[in-house]
């Protein structure tokens, strides 16, 4: 591999280095997938052709523009089943069904 | 062969053992199925289901969890996991009777559009055994083009439609919200969803009629009650149906010429007479639009799709997949997990994922596709404002053969699969001829929550310009 041999517009191959350690795979992968990961850089700076059509909207980070609804937050099912043992408590024992 | 809709239960027991000897085959002869459940196994539990889908044989894409019954991505990562629940898809299925026959092959993770990038070796078209079925979710989708019935699967940018459209059946990629996604383990999940493969329109109804109901458990689900119930009687009325208008004046369908010419040659021409067997013999109103930039969403699709993979596939450490005996260190185990278990495709899209969401390059990618994504939406829902349907080829090509489109080399297949997934609409491939002995399919793009009307059309189309028994040697 040539150091500093850039993937696409961008992308050194040091930076690369330094992404694979954030994610937890091994250097050798980017040595592996150079070809590749350079092809996947060019595909992402094709987005640079949307430039005009695209730069004064907001990003739509999901596809209905829906708000997140968390559920009630109750316990209840098996949840409650399971915090029921936490009453049952013998000489500060938990006291588990028999198995 | 009938649909499943039309078959009483007692007949589908009866024919249990064939259907079964057929998806044995499918494992066998294409490397459909990664885990195939044994005949004694689903008899049993066909035999004391109730419900509309008693006696019927489910095949699952190994994503979906399944309680019991191992569900491992394709991957080697998760080669021993059975998870200790169903995903809400499947326990539906199975209270209205269904029977999870096997869990299907697929690209690792869902990472692909051939079905060759699985840790269990490749799947195979039945068609032609030395090209790709299509992917990710290549075995559901040859499950039912072998003699199968129905399948689930899922689409993230395509791996629903691809693989119908490789193999000759129906695939539906519903709206997004619409079916519960509780239990996928997840890839990227503002772009994927779960959805039905099937051989007649009316056993895509039935299953739909099920899937659409309303799950707590997925906070991005549609909760409007009234909206599942309007569909759910359209649905109704297709499984009830007994006859078809012979035309079907004033429907509206677009499509772009300039998109269609993208394609290969072969793919144009069987397109082009569909088009015009719409417009002569069924008297829709077919019109050629201006889609500009369409053909450039790749670039917004992968970027998205990557810097989710990278953050939902985080969680694959040596906290939780790695044995006590084997444990040295949890940085120095995680690397080598990670490297020694995933494949290569999930690989590149973890580091590719990881780059384009990190500081410094967000705002030149990630942010910028996020907002061609709100671009393309715009123009597609302007469509689908002034016409019913959305007509697209599904692929650019007939299926590839095996080892010809590889790697970066592949994204190109899903150039027209990835619109619906960035914009959230419904889209359903059609089967609508054959090309040198292959399959060529077509995808209609509806209006939100218009999925019943994509499957009523495939009713139109059904036996007129497809087969629904037509099936591979």
């Amino acid at each position: 591999m040539t150091r500093g041999r850039p993937l696409g517009k961008e992308l050194p191959v040091e930076e690369v280095k330094r992404l694979v350690r954030e994610t937890m795979l091994s250097e050798e992968e980017v040595v592996k997938n150079l070809d590749q990961l350079s092809r996947i850089m060019e595909l992402f700076d094709e987005i640079d052709s949307f430039e005009e059509y695209a730069k004064s909207l907001e990003p739509l980070y999901h596809p209905l523009d829906q708000r997140g609804e968390p559920r009630v937050d109750e316990s209840g099912g098996e949840r409650a089943r399971l915090e029921e043992f936490v009453k049952n408590v013998r000489d500060g024992f938990l006291r588990t069904p028999r198995l | 062969m009938k649909p499943l809709a039309e078959t009483p239960a007692e007949e589908r027991l009866k024919q249990l053992k064939t259907v079964y000897s057929r998806q044995r085959e499918a494992a066998e002869r294409f490397n459909a199925y990664i885990t195939l459940r044994s005949l004694e196994e689903v008899e049993e539990d066909a035999e004391s289901s109730e419900g509309p889908l008693k006696g019927v044989l489910l095949p699952i894409k190994d994503n979906i969890s399944t309680r019991g019954v191992k569900t491992t991505c394709a991957s080697r990562m998760l080669a021993g996991y059975s998870p200790p629940y169903d995903a809400s898809v499947v326990k539906l299925l199975k209270k209205a009777g269904a029977t999870v026959v096997g869990k299907t092959n697929m690209d690792e993770f869902a990472m692909g559009s051939t079905g060759e990038n699985s840790a269990f070796g490749p799947t195979r078209n039945p068609w032609d055994v030395d090209r790709v079925p299509g992917g990710s979710s290549s075995g559901s989708a040859v499950a039912v083009a072998y003699h199968g019935y129905v399948s689930l699967g899922s689409d993230t940018g395509g791996s629903i439609r691809l693989p119908a459209c490789y193999c000759g059946v129906l695939g539906l990629k519903p709206t997004y919200g619409l079916v519960s996604r509780f239990g996928l383990i997840p890839y990227a999940e503002s772009l994927e969803q779960i959805g039905p493969f099937s051989r007649f329109s009316k056993d895509l109804a039935m299953l739909m009629k099920l899937l659409i109901e309303y799950d707590e458990m997925d906070m991005t689900m549609t909760p409007s009650t009234s909206l599942r119930n309007s569909i759910a009687s359209r649905l109704e009325a297709i499984i009830k149906s007994t006859g078809k208008p012979a035309v079907v004046n004033g429907v509206k369908i677009a499509y772009s010429s300039k998109l269609i010419s993208l394609a290969d040659s072969r793919v144009q021409r069987v397109i082009e007479n569909f088009i015009s067997y719409l417009r002569d013999e069924m008297h829709a109103e077919v019109s050629d639009v201006d889609l500009p930039m369409l053909d450039k969403s790749l670039s917004a699709y992968y970027i998205i799709a990557m810097v989710e993979a990278s953050s939902n596939l985080a969680r694959y450490d040596a906290t939780y997949y790695i044995t006590r005996e084997t444990y040295t260190s949890y940085w120095q185990d995680t690397i080598r997990l990670r490297s020694e278990k995933f494949g290569d495709e999930v690989k590149r899209r973890i580091i590719m994922g990881s780059f384009a969401s990190s500081a410094g390059y967000m705002g030149r990618y990630y942010l910028k596709a996020l907002k061609v994504r709100r671009f393309i939406k715009n123009l597609v829902s302007e469509v689908l404002s002034r016409f019913d349907f959305l007509l697209m080829p599904v692929s650019p090509s007939p299926p590839p053969k095996l080892g010809e489109a590889v790697g970066v080399d592949a994204y190109a297949l899903d150039i027209y699969t990835v619109v619906p997934n960035l914009t959230g609409h419904p889209a359903l491939a059609i089967p609508i001829g054959f090309s040198s002995g292959l399959p060529v399919g077509v995808q209609f793009i509806s209006d939100y929550y218009k999925d019943a009307e994509l499957v009523y059309l495939a009713y139109l189309l059904e036996d007129r310009v497809y087969d629904p028994r037509k099936a591979p040697g």
